[in-house]
């Protein structure tokens, strides 16, 4: 069943265009990679997906299970399931992580009509996936990446996502900023994640995250357009050539 | 993507004052207009001393050659001194006791909130063991309508009464005290209350002595153009320890009200009062129309060695606020706290900030101010530190944080620091934000709505503060920010 | 604080009689000046420095001049008395000055006796022109630096009153370093700047007191992409008393200050500094910061700091910092440990924290001010 289905997505900015016409669809149980070069077009894909405002869609359509989501609000779209790993992990100070994260999934209970979970419970799943993470627990009592290392604001948009437990997440560039052990738990705690009702889409410049996960599909995107779809070994031959000898296609 | 268009936080204004409402019962009121007849009037009506009459009446001539101080980042048209009524009290006798009080007045206090009844007080602490039981001095217009747990206190020699009861029973404190730390001349507002106070609390705790309680006083304007002119007097004796909470709240009226309080604080050797207020007058609406002046003089002096005075307030109502509670640090090693948020909507505006004055050697102060600005309001921090030449080593650390939300609002910031020692250390940093499109995007992300984010938000930056407020407050101030706030995002 | 005697202050400019350029027009500025410009009783401007010395008006009419007299005359600079200066002189003179907010500016309009105008034509990158002392009571420098020009101006003040209005087209940079030597009477300075789209306007200012010394910065930041960089020591030994007040004023959107002001306050001197960041409404995509850190060494000297932010717009980055404290004693010991005096410690140590914003060294060879 399709997950998540792009149909001719074009998007600007402005009146610059940014995305001219994407097609993508993302079935459960797969994990498909977005590739491309600074500036290709991959962040905007992400944002737009989740709900950004500061996006004009030009034409095609974005449905969640076969419903179209594109007019729908941000927190409308994550109700239904999606997630979106930020590139850059906002500050909110003062606020602290626990606080949050229950926060949102009081929200997602609320929207679904389900009983709020007890905070007892929460706390318990809370520490779990930050064990799992290899994060100290009393990390989840700091400001939301508030002071938080590189690492630690990429670990801990994972460790939302096993809480909040989406049916399709977007990870933005979340292996950039990661050392070597640290991508591995990050990967570790991602493949974990995956299974057949869900989906993972990771958008990355790089490959080396693509070690660990495989991806049963990859995308490349240049200049707004999706050029080459394939599998991993797309990703490898990338990693070798660079982009350029797909721009010049 | 960091967005710089700003619509999505304009519009979520307008909540919901929950005190606005008015109570209907009989008040003696008197007619608008100040002269001496009225000064005179308030202290007979009150029976006071002669000496006590001739403090008001000098309080008023000197108030006479005084002028309202304009130098507030504040707006007001010229105010008519001659309209107001300076005085008004719930008909009949006084009531001995709360028994005797109209239920009506009664009525008014439950549905603040604000539990009156001693056995329901304590019921609440069975149920649920965290919540200690608070004695209340209950303030309705311009009298003390009764004080709650006053037999426990006494038995812990704490004295918690009505100004008014404190003027008859402990005449020798009062008179020692009164005007100790806010001289009658001290200002326009404090000598005007100096000449017309009505009522409000008194509370002395004796020597080494724990309040084995909370003690808070509620605030309420009910009558119509009348102004509330109420005085604090608080002393801890050597030792002591008190914590201290107010409230305040007025019915919605589409005219300005005055409120002009002057609080007193005096701790001795060792003593400790800690002073917290959530002020939530009536705010105005969303045009600006109505809403208290609250123009208010509170000052605090550590007379003893390590004594210790805190001011923790949260300002959300009023039309305007003008306040500067301080602490005057005349005890080697004492220390001075000011915690402030002051949340400003719609037209509101506040000027608001603290006065640490270090006299004494060793003496340290901290000031933590956040100001939150929405709609078209204008939020103001003014504080003053000031290291005399014998305030050896002396220390203050100051923060003064402002948030923005929505464009037309202003946030402005304005530090006095005078040192006149050479091993005096004042440190001071001050920030301005908003509440970004990339914070509100994320919680939408993660499927919290926008009016849930912006008060979580908010709440975030006040966290240094709310963390000084006793428990069950901290809670109110939230709730209280998070109603402010309604409307200011959209 | 004495109250200035505004009556008698206008008596003595409406009796005035200039012989420096009669032709300027002057009746606006007299017109404010009656309104009420003149500080008034608890003036906030003139909170800690008594106003009344600087309004006293002694006036030496025996030393009145009609022409600028310019000790080296560097280039790009002409005296305004010079019909080739006229038409710029009365296009920019006041443009960058607001009278009401600095009546001695105004003053010193009315009663000039020496300008000079520095004049850096579109896409000139001059070399620094190095501006030395004026003779005159009244001095007014004006600076104006077109669009893509470059200049560097290095300016010594010496005592009595000089305005200088400084005016950055779009694209141009000026880069302005400034020495104030000791004073031995009651002096006024203020620097006032337009910095229009993309200009950049940089100060670093080395000060010492005067019996009384003034020094009023206004900066206007008038366009997208307008930086200013102000950075300013101070030392003040014995009695001397200095007080600066700045204000940096961004009226447009997307500009950018950065402020930092160390001062070193010895003996019985007076140190008062007020830095004032001004966002106007609309002005969004300001970045604004603003330091001013002071060393008190002697427990006669007096240090009033008052850093002040007045926002009228909400997507603004703004900060601003103010210390006063003392060196510090670990690095007093470092240095001990290491053999050196307490005495030659402090002063290397003092020296260092001055260094970090403007160049001690060259203050000080160029003022010879003693440590």
């Amino acid at each position: 069943m399709n997950l998540l289905e792009i149909s001719d997505l074009a998007v600007s900015v402005g009146n610059q265009p940014i995305l001219r016409g994407i097609d993508l669809n993302v079935c459960a149980g797969e994990v498909h990679a977005i590739m491309g070069p600074n500036g290709s077009g991959k962040s905007t894909l992400a944002n737009v997906i989740a709900g950004r405002e500061d996006y004009q869609i030009d034409r095609g359509r974005i449905a969640l299970e076969g419903q179209e989501i594109t007019t729908l609000s941000p927190e409308e779209r994550a109700h239904r399931g999606l997630f979106l790993a930020f590139q850059y992990p906002i500050e909110i100070p003062g606020v602290s992580n626990m606080e949050f994260l229950k926060a949102a999934v009081d929200s997602q209970a609320r929207a679904a009509g389900d009983p709020e979970i007890t905070a007892v419970d929460f706390m318990q799943m809370a520490r779990i996936a930050a064990e799992q993470l290899g994060l100290n627990p009393e990390f989840l009592k700091r400001g939301v990446n508030e002071g938080f290392s590189g690492g630690e604001k990429k670990r801990n948009e994972i460790l939302q996502m096993l809480i909040l437990k989406p049916k399709v997440s977007i990870l933005d560039e979340t292996d950039s900023g990661l050392d070597i052990d640290a991508l591995r738990i990050v990967a570790n705690g991602i493949s974990a994640f995956t299974n057949t009702t869900n989906a993972v889409v990771l958008v990355t410049h790089y490959q080396r995250l693509l070690d660990h996960i495989e991806p049963d599909f990859v995308h490349v995107i240049a200049n707004g357009s999706i050029v080459r779809s394939g599998d991993h070994s797309l990703a490898l031959e990338l990693e070798e050539k660079g982009y350029s000898w797909l721009e010049n296609d | 993507m960091a967005g710089t268009d700003n619509n999505s936080l304009d519009g979520l204004v307008g909540g919901d004052y929950a005190a606005g409402f008015v109570t209907d019962i009989e008040a003696d009121t008197l007619p608008p207009g100040l002269d001496e007849d009225v000064v005179r009037f308030i202290s007979a009506r009150k029976d006071e001393p002669e000496w006590l009459t001739q403090w008001r009446l000098d309080a008023y001539h000197g108030w006479l050659d005084m002028v309202e101080p304009r130098w507030g980042q504040v707006q007001f048209p010229a105010i008519d001194y001659q309209s107001i009524s300076y005085y008004s009290a719930p008909s009949g006798d006084q009531p001995k006791t709360l028994d005797e009080v109209d239920p009506e007045i009664l009525a008014t206090y439950e549905k603040l909130g604000i539990p009156l009844h001693e056995q329901a007080a304590l019921a609440g602490v069975a149920e649920t063991q965290q919540r200690p039981p608070v004695a209340v001095d209950a303030v309705f217009d311009s009298v003390s309508i009764g004080t709650t747990f006053k037999e426990t206190l006494r038995e812990a020699g704490v004295i918690f009464c009505s100004f008014a009861e404190a003027v008859h029973d402990h005449p020798d404190l009062v008179r020692k005290y009164l005007g100790s730390v806010v001289p009658r001349g001290d200002n326009f507002f404090a000598a005007l209350n100096s000449a017309v106070f009505s009522d409000g609390s008194f509370v002395y705790v004796p020597e080494n002595t724990r309040c084995p309680m909370e003690l808070s006083t509620y605030f309420r304007i009910n009558e119509r153009n009348t102004g509330q002119f109420e005085r604090t007097l608080i002393i801890a004796e050597r030792g002591a320890y008190v914590s201290y909470l107010e409230g305040c709240t007025a019915p919605m009226r589409d005219e300005n009200q005055l409120h002009a309080a002057v609080v007193e604080l005096i701790a001795l050797d060792d003593a400790e009062i800690k002073y917290s207020t959530v002020q939530n007058w009536y705010p105005g609406d969303e045009d600006g129309r109505g809403g208290i002046y609250n123009f208010v003089t509170k000052r605090g002096v550590c007379r003893g060695d390590r004594s210790k005075i805190s001011w923790t307030q949260v300002e959300t109502g009023s039309a305007i606020t003008w306040k500067y509670p301080s602490v005057v640090l005349r005890g080697d090693d004492s220390v001075g706290q000011f915690y402030s948020v002051a949340l400003t909507n719609n037209h509101q505006q506040a000027d608001t900030g603290t006065k640490m004055v270090h006299l004494g050697k060793n003496t340290r102060s901290t000031i933590i101010s956040k100001g939150i600005s929405a709609g078209q309001s204008s939020n103001a921090y003014r504080g003053l530190v000031r290291m005399n030449p014998g305030a050896e080593k002396a220390r203050n650390y100051t923060q003064c944080d402002s948030l923005l939300i929505g464009e037309k609002c202003a946030a402005h910031t304005f530090p006095y620091i005078e040192s006149r020692r050479p091993d005096g250390i004042v440190e001071h940093e001050a920030t301005t934000s908003r509440v970004s499109d990339d914070q509100l995007f994320l919680c939408r992300q993660r499927g919290i709505d926008p009016e849930k984010a912006v008060s979580m938000i908010v709440n975030g930056f006040c966290k240094d503060v709310f963390r000084e407020l006793p428990m069950e407050f901290a809670v109110e101030a939230g709730k209280l920010l998070e109603v402010s706030l309604e409307g200011a995002v959209g | 604080m004495g109250l200035v005697d505004a009556a008698s202050v206008i008596e003595s400019l409406e009796a005035f009689e200039p012989r420096y350029l009669p032709w300027l027009d002057r009746r606006d500025t007299l017109a404010l000046l009656k309104d009420g410009a003149l500080p008034r009783p608890n003036s906030e401007a003139w909170k800690y420095t008594d106003p009344v010395p600087f309004f006293d008006p002694q006036d030496d009419v025996s030393d009145r001049r009609d022409t600028t007299t310019i000790p080296a005359t560097p280039s790009h600079t002409v005296g305004f008395e010079s019909d080739t200066v006229r038409e710029l002189v009365t296009t920019y003179i006041n443009q960058a000055v607001d009278q009401r907010r600095y009546p001695l500016a105004a003053i010193s309009y009315l009663k000039i006796d020496c300008g000079v105008v520095i004049h850096v034509k579109p896409g000139d990158k001059t070399e620094s022109i190095e501006l030395g002392e004026l003779d005159g009571q009244f001095q007014r420098v004006l600076v104006i630096v077109e669009a893509e020009a470059r200049l560097e101006l290095i300016e010594t003040t010496t005592g009595s009153n000089r305005i200088v209005e400084c005016f950055v087209a779009p694209g141009a940079k000026l880069r302005h370093r400034r020495l104030q030597p000791p004073g031995t009477g009651v002096d006024y300075n203020l620097v006032a700047i337009n910095i229009a789209e993309n200009g950049s306007y940089s100060l670093s200012q080395y000060s010492t007191g005067a019996r009384l010394r003034r020094n009023d910065i206004s900066v206007n930041i008038l366009g997208t992409g307008a930086e200013a960089e102000l950075t300013g020591a101070w030392q003040l030994n014995e009695a001397l008393h200095l007080d600066n007040q700045i204000s940096v004023n961004h009226m447009f959107a997307g500009g950018t200050s950065r402020q930092h002001f160390r001062g070193n306050v010895n003996d019985r001197a007076k140190s008062i500094f007020n830095g004032r960041i001004y966002i106007a409404p609309n002005a969004q995509q300001t970045n604004a910061t603003l330091t001013n850190r002071n060393l008190v060494v002697s427990s006669e000297a007096e240090v009033y700091t008052k850093p002040e932010l007045e926002i009228y717009a909400n997507d603004v980055v703004c900060s601003h910092g103010a210390t006063i404290g003392q060196l510090d004693t670990d690095a007093l010991f470092y240095f001990q440990s290491r053999g050196i005096g307490e005495a030659d410690a402090r002063a290397i140590l003092i020296k260092g924290f001055l260094n970090e914003v403007v160049s001690h060294a060259d203050g000080r060879t160029l003022l010879g001010i003693e440590t």
